[in-house]
């Protein structure tokens, strides 16, 4: 199970949105890192074959990505989408079943499923646009697993979903992992953080680091830095370096900080999170 | 093959789950309706002063019609009918054509329709090799015609292409969607990268618009026929058409049921075309309301151009050629043929096999488009 970008590179005008990017997936969940218009997006859709690379290729196991057969294997759920306002919640999932050309008796329990499985067996009868928005995310997310897809790419799926909605679609998508490839994106990096066995971060339509949450954090290992300083010098800190965290105290300003040397006289060093690693490639 | 089934259920479900689609076609459906009976609602006056109802004028002048069934409209019978109304209007139209200070009486009947056609052929500008092949055709109708009641045909060809114009707008309105729905309701993320998205589903939406437009004609078709069938009757299925005032002008030997099959078979496929044409710019314009109006102007335009492009005989041709054109009863048949080496077609023989060519194209050209289709 492999799936590989070939120097793909993909140009929008004067802008490069992906550039030669070049990777190999194998099983398990990874996380897709990026500030807006890093090329995250446009990535996840020429992995799931609906925008052409200007050059370069996709390939699942030698199966080009715009082949019936890839598209037999993958489930794909947009950062936007939309529904058919009349379909009820079980027409929608039944309708895409048959486009996924799963057997209608199969497509039944299955869909039975995924209801129960994000929560929406009840609603089943109802009309989709009578949907909240978490509702609608969720029964994207129901869609995106139908077919049992072997590549899941998840485009910000957590968008919506209140946090106990959130919790118990990471503990899913880890239980997902184990036997396939899943590519989620999000702007919720405790999300990643969680799930993602590897982190990819983009930046300016390349990944610029691939690895575990471990060997990413490294890059900031002994860079971030806690201290408490009087307001002059923490509005100069903060015009200074990427501050991750700022609060007021009696005793004055508490700041978060990330930077090579040491900011002031009494910070001490932090442990690094993957928040603080974005927001140090990031806020740059 | 079972796959395309269930997914032609679903593009149905889509369509009649829609209020416009319902909304326009129920129109359709009450103007149908009504073009079959408001010929027998009201009542006939003349000179201001009520005669009787228009039911009872219909079904006095088609008992009599009735009762002249199996004879011919030779010297004997042309006197009974000279002032019923079938037939001093096909002297009028001869009239019109030849002068009207021609006194036209049993005896001259043929000699002056032939006059007429050859008038007529002459204001077309026909070329010699079509008013041969014309006369031809002339020649294998059987004369005197066999006379009974046509009412029933007639009625038909005149509401045929009203019919068959509103049902063109309706299936516009119904298809409009059909592509261009799914961008506009951002679906087409969905659906793109699924097995079938790219390949069964476009040929299910394909067939779905050929099934819609068959059964909807033939439905029309068949409530019309019902209704005339009911207050005018259809037992001059076997009559030459050339009784009726549709079919006075042509050379056709048929008769005006092989002309009802001939004209409901190119309704069928001009509005078959209609519909591939809608989901052509359903495919290549995203909003549904922009392919209604364009489909609406395509649909019209036929109407009045036909009346300014009469004298202009390619220009003719090609209006002539039109799907909303194609409906009318006597488009099909017009005099104007077109030539291949030393044999002539009739429009209803070459048009709708350049239908078949022509869907096949926008067909194909849909098929790429959607395929092929990037999301940014």
């Amino acid at each position: 199970m492999e799936l590989v970008f070939d120097r793909v590179t993909k140009q929008y005008k004067n802008k490069i949105a992906v550039d030669r990017v070049s990777l190999t997936l194998t099983k398990g969940v990874y996380g897709l890192l990026g500030a807006n218009g890093a090329g995250k997006t446009t990535l996840m859709r020429m992995m799931c074959g609906i925008l052409k690379p200007d050059s370069g290729e996709i390939f699942y196991d030698g199966i080009k990505v715009e082949e019936e057969r890839y598209r037999d294997i993958l489930g794909y759920l947009p950062q936007e989408f939309g529904y058919y306002p009349e379909f009820t919640a079980w027409d929608f999932l039944m309708y895409l079943a048959s486009l996924k050309g799963i057997p209608r008796r199969r497509a039944k329990e299955r869909v039975l499923e995924l209801l129960e499985l994000t929560g929406l067996s009840s609603s089943a009868k109802k009309k989709v646009k009578t949907f909240s928005g978490g509702m609608k995310q969720r029964l994207g997310i129901a869609q995106a697993l139908l077919n049992h897809p072997k590549v899941l790419v998840l485009d910000e799926p957590t968008a919506g979903l209140d946090p106990k909605e959130r919790v118990r679609f990471r503990n899913l998508i880890s239980e997902l992992g184990t036997d396939r490839i899943v590519l989620l994106s999000t702007h919720i990096v405790s999300d990643i953080e969680y799930i993602a066995d590897k982190i990819l971060i983009m930046r300016e339509g390349a990944v610029i680091h691939k690895g575990s949450r471990e060997e990413i954090i490294q890059v900031i290992d002994q860079k971030v830095w806690e201290c408490r300083v009087d307001s002059r010098q923490a509005e100069d800190l903060m015009e200074r370096y990427p501050v991750l965290n700022i609060r007021q105290e009696e005793q004055g300003t508490f700041l978060r900080i990330v930077c090579e040397e040491k900011p002031a006289e009494n910070a001490v060093n932090a442990e690094a999170s993957l928040e603080d690693l974005y927001l140090y490639y990031f806020s740059k | 093959m079972r796959e395309i089934g269930i997914l032609i259920g679903y593009e149905y479900k889509k369509i009649l789950q829609r209020r416009s689609s319902w909304i326009s076609l129920g129109v359709v459906l009450i103007l149908v309706i009504f073009g079959g009976i408001a010929g027998v609602i009201g009542d006939y006056y003349m000179d201001g002063k009520r005669i009787g109802s228009n039911y009872d004028l219909v079904r006095q002048e088609r008992k009599e019609l009735e009762s002249l069934t199996g004879r011919r409209l030779d010297e004997k019978l042309f006197p009974e009918v000279q002032e019923e109304l079938n037939v001093s209007v096909l002297c009028m139209m001869i009239q019109r054509e030849i002068g009207s200070r021609v006194k036209i009486d049993g005896e001259n009947f043929y000699k002056c329709r032939e006059k007429m056609l050859a008038s007529n052929y002459q204001r077309e500008k026909l070329s010699a090799g079509e008013i041969e092949f014309h006369k031809k055709e002339e020649k294998k109708i059987e004369t005197p015609y066999l006379y009974g009641n046509m009412m029933g045909f007639e009625r038909y060809f005149s509401i045929q292409s009203v019919n068959g114009i509103c049902l063109s707008f309706a299936l516009a309105i119904c298809f409009a969607p059909m592509f261009a729905g799914e961008y506009a309701s951002r679906m087409d993320a969905f659906v793109l990268t699924t097995r079938f998205g790219k390949n069964k589903l476009i040929a299910a939406k394909f067939l779905t618009g050929l099934s819609f437009a068959v059964f909807s004609e033939l439905l029309v078709l068949g409530i019309s026929l019902l209704e005339i069938g009911i207050f005018y009757g259809l037992s001059g299925w076997n009559l030459p058409i050339q009784v009726s005032t549709t079919g006075f002008y042509f050379s056709l030997p048929i008769n005006l049921l092989e002309m009802l099959g001939i004209t409901a078979g190119c309704s069928i496929m001009a509005l078959c075309m209609t519909v591939f044409f809608v989901m052509f710019c359903s495919v290549k314009i995203k909003s549904s309301f922009g392919v209604i109006i364009l489909n609406f102007i395509f649909i019209f335009l036929p109407e009045p151009l036909l009346l300014m492009v009469a004298e202009k005989r390619w220009l003719f041709m090609l209006v002539n050629s039109m799907p909303a054109s194609m409906m009318e009863a006597r488009a099909p048949m017009a005099d104007q043929l077109f030539t291949m080496g030393n044999r002539h077609f009739y429009f209803y023989q070459l048009i709708p096999v350049v239908y078949l060519f022509l869907m096949a194209g926008l067909a194909w050209r849909t098929y790429r488009s959607f395929h092929d289709r990037v999301i940014v």
